[in-house]
């Protein structure tokens, strides 16, 4: 497989501080991407001079602040790549990240969607959190259904269709169950692959109790699409789509 | 559990819920499972979180479905068993609400469908990372010595 088909889109707002790490990890991958994507959503700092340090090994698009997820599908219908990935402004990606899933995408022609593992990392200024949650789950790898370790043969996107912009929290995940829904075949990594740093303004420590009822609202719907599809059984036997699209 | 008295809660730190069009749908945020009932279930769920005794959500119940008051017990004792075997929720020490029928206005009983908790076991990866936040910051979460196992 050619090196040459990798679209990364980094969507930011005012992340002047730590995108430069973020692309930094982009540019390290041994396995090296098509193109790299910058989704300004609006932002009043710094980040536009971060991404012209990088010349033109950065694309930069600029949207008046509409979200993230806006932001995100900003990037998306930019990519010009077989494969799209992701990786938040403030975040960041092993050096063989891309390298290991594209490999499994040259193992498995039929595989349109592979995960791997993140690993949640504090910021200085919050070491007495991070001692708090020591050994808890959330200091151990997690399966990483989220933007960060996606790596999507661009095409799904016209069958699953884009993040949903209406979402503020829970885009990513609605967006892996829709995939599932479509069946759409997914695999995961062991490898913990990304870095998802946690800092005082995570848009979701900021947004923790909308995000809870968003996600609530989240599987309701999820619930209801899976009625229909059973003709009005709610059968957890019949209902086992997503599971053959995710262990498959 | 047998004494109709006792009331229940849902583990409030573990368990996000919401009754949405009149359906219960629950997470199990420690471990991504997530959980719904419709209809009576919904109902029973809605009486839980507002605290009501096992004894007042049967009566709530029989008062609002056309069904015979044992077959509503036997109905409502073993959804509970299951919900606590599935941690969603615990026993609770509080008293329950000043006025425990106010939120029941009496109506035309309607068909009875005995409660079902549906489980969805199939997402858990899906589910396990996200929310996880909001257990950060001012929301602790549980000491993960104390997690259920699953």
């Amino acid at each position: 497989m050619k090196s040459s088909s990798v679209s990364c889109i980094v969507p930011v707002f005012n992340g002047e501080r730590y995108l430069g790490e973020a692309l930094d990890s982009i540019l390290k991958q041994r396995y090296e991407p098509l193109e790299i994507i910058v989704a300004d959503d609006g932002s009043t700092d710094g980040t536009r001079e971060v991404v012209q340090r990088y010349g033109t090994r950065v694309r930069y698009l600029h949207q008046s602040n509409a979200g993230p997820v806006v932001a995100r599908n900003l990037g998306l219908g930019a990519a010009t790549g077989e494969f799209v990935a992701f990786l938040d402004a403030d975040d960041l990606w092993h050096a063989e990240k891309l390298a290991r899933q594209m490999a499994r995408f040259g193992a498995r022609p039929e595989l349109d969607v592979c995960v791997a593992h993140v690993q949640n990392f504090w910021v200085p200024e919050l070491r007495e959190e991070e001692e708090r949650f020591r050994s808890h789950r959330l200091s151990k790898p997690l399966p990483g259904y989220l933007t960060a370790t996606l790596l999507a043969r661009r095409r799904l996107f016209e069958v699953v269709g884009p993040f949903n912009a209406a979402l503020r929290h829970g885009d990513s995940t609605e967006w892996f169950l829709r995939a599932a829904e479509h069946g759409a075949i997914i695999e995961l990594l062991p490898d913990v692959l990304s870095y998802r740093r946690l800092h005082q303004t995570n848009r979701s420590r900021l947004l923790a109790s909308n995000s809870r009822d968003e996600f609530l609202k989240i599987v309701k719907a999820v619930i209801d699409r899976r009625r229909v599809m059973n003709d009005g059984q709610v059968d957890d036997s019949k209902t086992n789509i997503v599971k053959k699209g995710v262990r498959a | 559990m047998k004494d109709l008295h006792q009331r229940l809660r849902p583990r409030g730190d573990e368990v996000a819920a919401k009754v949405i069009d009149g359906e219960a749908i629950i997470i199990n945020l420690a471990n991504g499972i997530y959980y719904s009932m419709d209809k009576v279930g919904g109902l029973i769920w809605d009486m839980v979180q507002s605290g009501h005794s096992l004894e007042e959500i049967i009566q709530g119940v029989t008062e609002r479905y056309d069904v015979a008051r044992e077959k509503v017990e036997s109905d409502v004792l073993e959804l509970v068993g299951e919900m606590l075997r599935e941690n969603l929720v615990a026993v609770s020490e509080d008293g329950g609400p000043a006025d425990p029928g106010s939120q029941l206005p009496p109506g035309e009983k309607v068909a009875y469908d005995a409660p079902k908790l549906n489980i969805y076991r199939d997402m858990g990866d899906l589910l396990a990372l996200d929310p996880p936040t909001p257990g950060l910051g001012d929301t602790p979460w549980k000491d993960p010595g104390e997690e259920p196992s699953n």
